[in-house]
């Protein structure tokens, strides 16, 4: 959001090339974390080999407590870094470069805010599979996911009080049932996922 | 909270199909539509990859967790 807020103005303000370099460097930048965590998560798993077959059911057993935890049924604790990436570095650096740090630090996954519990059935899944090409590939599609509302948040946020980021939390807020929903239907997925992928091997 | 008046409310009230239909029937603009067209577009890629390994199934809903992530703020 910090992004969104500082970037998407650029579009406003008849700067559209310095946004197209700002958001593409972020992408990139977090692409590079995201492929290196995801790597990392697989390289993790081939050490665990000998626990697998006893690890494949954490997935579809994790994903559905995560979905009870969303749809409120339950409530526990989840560990994360309550800390969002730091929109200073955007005066302190200039745009391309806060992006780009931006990117990696959040591409990173880990060390911001965590506010959608499928990100650790992600991470579960990856360790599991204990292969670091297809982790890399599973993280870069998440950055991708994750990085498209920048992409097209001027689109969504066509207004000339030069507030995108604000508008665009006022609309995340305005949605926040919409995507609890989101939250168990991606759950239960990604349960459903894994119950066939612990009965069909990994 | 702020509040776009041009965008055309749709109701809460029912799951997600119901939702669904009911923003596909009021054709409302910004994230909301999105968000839906991304989870069409997910679905989509699932379908297409479930030919393929299964464990690939995984690849679109990262993409969609990713999006869900960001949008969730």
């Amino acid at each position: 959001v910090a992004l969104l807020g500082a970037l998407t103005p650029l579009v406003k303000w008849h700067r559209k090339r310095l946004w197209v370099e700002a958001v593409f460097i972020y992408t990139v930048g977090g692409l590079a974390s995201a492929l290196a965590v995801g790597w990392l998560l697989g390289r993790t798993g081939t050490l665990l080999v000998h626990f697998k077959s006893a690890l494949v059911w954490i997935v579809p057993l994790g994903a559905v407590i995560f979905a009870a935890r969303e749809a409120g049924w339950i409530s526990f604790p989840v560990p994360e870094r309550k800390v969002q990436t730091e929109s200073i570095w955007f005066h302190q650096f200039g745009p391309l470069q806060a992006a780009a740090m931006w990117g990696l630090h959040i591409g990173l996954g880990f060390f911001t805010r965590v506010t959608y519990m499928g990100f650790w059935v992600l991470v579960a899944a990856l360790i599991i599979t204990g292969d670091p090409r297809f982790g890399a590939l599973v993280m870069g599609c998440y950055w991708l996911g994750r990085a498209l509302p920048a992409w097209v948040a001027p689109v969504l946020t066509v207004h000339d009080d030069g507030k995108a980021g604000l508008r665009m939390m006022a609309d995340a807020t305005e949605q926040r049932v919409l995507f609890r929903r989101l939250h168990v239907a991606g759950l239960l997925c990604s349960a459903l996922v894994g119950i066939f992928l612990a009965l069909g091997g990994w | 909270m702020m509040k776009n008046s041009s965008q055309p409310t749709v109701p809460e009230t029912g799951g997600i199909a119901v939702d669904l239909a009911a923003v596909l029937a009021a054709k409302p603009a910004g994230l909301q539509r999105a968000t839906w067209m991304f989870v069409l577009l997910c679905l989509l890629l699932a379908a297409s990859l479930a030919r393929m390994e299964l464990r690939y199934e995984l690849l679109p809903l990262a993409g969609l967790f990713g999006w869900i992530q960001t949008g969730g703020l």
